[in-house]
């Protein structure tokens, strides 16, 4: 019973970094009708600009001497500036030049896009070996076996060394962060405006909204969800390598097209279902752990067949 | 001066001028119609006036003002609102929550106001839905009691009356209606001439410019006819006069007929 609990645990854990992503996604797709595919990237990305700027902020002695709370709220505040201009770059330079072509381009050029991202974070993040030892060494030792440069990720949240904090942090930030979020769209102008352009762009612009600044704004929220969702992500892992945002990013998106694109409860439902599907295979078949992924993924294909619009999504009929 | 006046508007898509050298102008209280065959260029022509495509040669000018190249949002807030051929209607939204969307620009509630909801905010939206009531009321009063109904469950010359009091809620000097009547029977075509003319009756100093394809409509509503045809304008005056113009009659049914 407890090793399920535990589970459950880890499930609910996996699950809400992947939620964010989802979110990240179908906020994209939203208010675009466009498939942001780096965005897995742009998380990672955010993680790794934390991960340098703790090196830094840890070098300068700034770690010891200012209170843990603060330097973790400025790590998490660069992160969010580095991932809303990543954002707000990805928007300018992937996807408007494209407007007026079909979709499958802004969606080649965001794949293109998130090479690139995860190439020049590998380019920056050579092998340290010395941030390594530290968490492949002693008894609970964690075999790396993926990844070229494989970096520790601070574990900033894991206060007096427990995990249970940690774990209980992830959850409710993100928990908070769904909150601000469903408040944002739901209550706010500029989350109602970006909500009318998802649905109808036309009446959008003849209502008096500005589409593009909406747009740009779009980017600057996903940005810091993504933002918190790396952060989140690294701290959980423990370690990141550079080419984390690929799977994570699939992932996000598999849950997003689970629980039906456009719909912010969707991707919660999505990520929670294949962090489940995943935990649950990893636990209980017998060297689950590498079949995790192929399930989670059959379970996504399966819903592509069976239910396309997902979990919530609903069904669009095109009238000819 | 003119309300709208555009002069020598002309949009190139790729090599070919969907609207060429048009020079148009309406006054204030008048409704012109625009006719013409399929293809003629009256609905991009309304999409160049309320900004959704950049003009490639001439002007708009809304009161004496320049508007040509603003975005639709800063056309909008200028006092230009329209409704399009087919529905553009967020079916998941009620009724009053469709009519609101139109008073979205003028409504000063900020974030913090939504946070706190002072009465200020409470007293502004209890406004904006008294309105928007007010104005689905004059076209039909029943559509009060379906208020919070989904729009998708709505009729479709509800859904209609709808669009226009969304885009006449926030008092317009210029509305421009894309085929009003299309895909309504004979009967609820009647019933939405009457709907503009007492658009007229509400708000005397607007201007409509209107497109349709029905006669009926177009020879009893409308003061002046403007026809299209190839991009150009064809013909201009009443519709009896209009309508036996050789051109008009050509453009319409060929060479033969002439």
């Amino acid at each position: 019973m407890e090793y399920l609990l535990d589970l459950i645990w880890s499930a609910v854990l996996l699950g809400c970094t992947y939620t964010l992503v989802a979110i990240g996604f179908s906020l994209f797709f939203g208010v675009m009708d466009v498939v942001v595919f780096c965005c897995g990237d742009i998380a990672i990305f955010g993680a790794f600009s934390i991960l340098a700027s703790y090196t830094i902020l840890n070098s300068l002695g700034i770690m010891t001497a200012w209170p843990l709370l603060l330097v973790i709220l400025l790590l998490l505040l660069i992160g969010i500036i580095f991932c809303m201009a990543l954002g707000l770059l990805t928007h300018r330079f992937s996807i408007k030049p494209f407007e007026k072509s079909s979709a499958l381009m802004p969606l080649l050029s965001t794949i293109a896009l998130g090479t690139v991202i995860r190439e020049v974070i590998g380019l920056m993040f050579m092998p340290a070996t010395n941030g390594l030892a530290d968490v492949v060494a002693g008894e609970n030792a964690i075999h790396v076996v993926s990844g070229r440069n494989p970096q520790s990720f601070p574990s900033l949240l894991s206060l007096g060394g427990s995990t249970d904090t940690r774990n209980i942090i992830i959850v409710a930030v993100t928990v908070v962060i769904l909150l601000l979020l469903f408040f944002f769209l739901n209550k706010t102008k500029m989350g109602l405006s970006m909500q009318a352009i998802s649905q109808n762009k036309e009446l959008s612009l003849m209502t008096g909204i500005n589409v593009s600044r909406s747009i740009v704004i779009t980017f600057v929220i996903g940005g810091v969800v993504l933002a918190i969702s790396g952060f989140l992500l690294g701290n959980y892992q423990t370690i990141m390598s550079f080419d984390n945002g690929s799977m994570f990013g699939i992932k996000g998106f598999s849950a997003a097209v689970v629980g039906g694109l456009r719909n912010t409860w969707g991707a919660i439902l999505g990520g929670m279902l294949l962090a489940f599907v995943e935990v649950m295979v990893s636990g209980y078949v017998p060297n689950g752990s590498a079949y995790a992924s192929i399930i989670a993924f059959v379970v996504v294909v399966v819903f592509i067949i069976f239910k396309p619009e997902g979990i919530i999504g609903e069904k669009t009929v095109e009238k000819v | 001066m003119a309300l709208l006046e555009t002069k020598d508007l002309s949009i190139n898509f790729g090599g070919l001028w969907a609207v060429k050298d048009v020079d148009f102008t309406i006054d204030s209280q008048e409704v012109v119609g625009l006719i013409g065959p399929n293809g003629s260029g009256k609905t991009t022509f309304l999409n160049i006036i309320s900004g959704i495509y950049p003009a490639t040669k001439g002007t708009v000018h809304l009161r004496g003002e320049d508007i040509t190249g603003l975005k639709p949002y800063e056309i909008f807030k200028k006092g230009m609102s329209r409704t399009y051929q087919s529905s553009r209607l967020c079916w998941d939204l009620s009724v009053v929550d469709n009519i609101m969307a139109g008073l979205v620009t003028k409504q000063k509630a900020g974030f913090l106001d939504v946070i706190l909801r002072p009465k200020k905010t409470n007293d502004e939206i209890y406004q904006s839905v008294q309105e928007c009531m007010d104005m689905i009321s004059y076209f039909n009063p029943k559509l009060i009691d379906r208020r919070y109904e989904l729009t998708k469950n709505i009729p479709h010359i509800d859904r209609r009356r709808i669009e226009i009091s969304r885009a006449l809620v926030g008092h317009p000097a210029v509305l421009l209606l894309d085929e009003p009547t299309a895909g309504l029977n004979d009967e609820e075509t009647m019933s939405m001439m009457e709907d503009i003319r007492k658009i007229k009756e509400k708000m005397q100093d607007i201007c409509i410019i209107i497109i349709e394809h029905d006669m009926k409509v177009m020879e009893s509503v409308p003061q002046r006819i403007v026809v299209f045809n190839a991009g150009m304008k064809i013909a201009e005056g009443l519709y009896k006069d209009v309508v036996k113009d050789p051109d008009v009659v050509h453009a319409y049914l060929g060479g033969a007929a002439v």
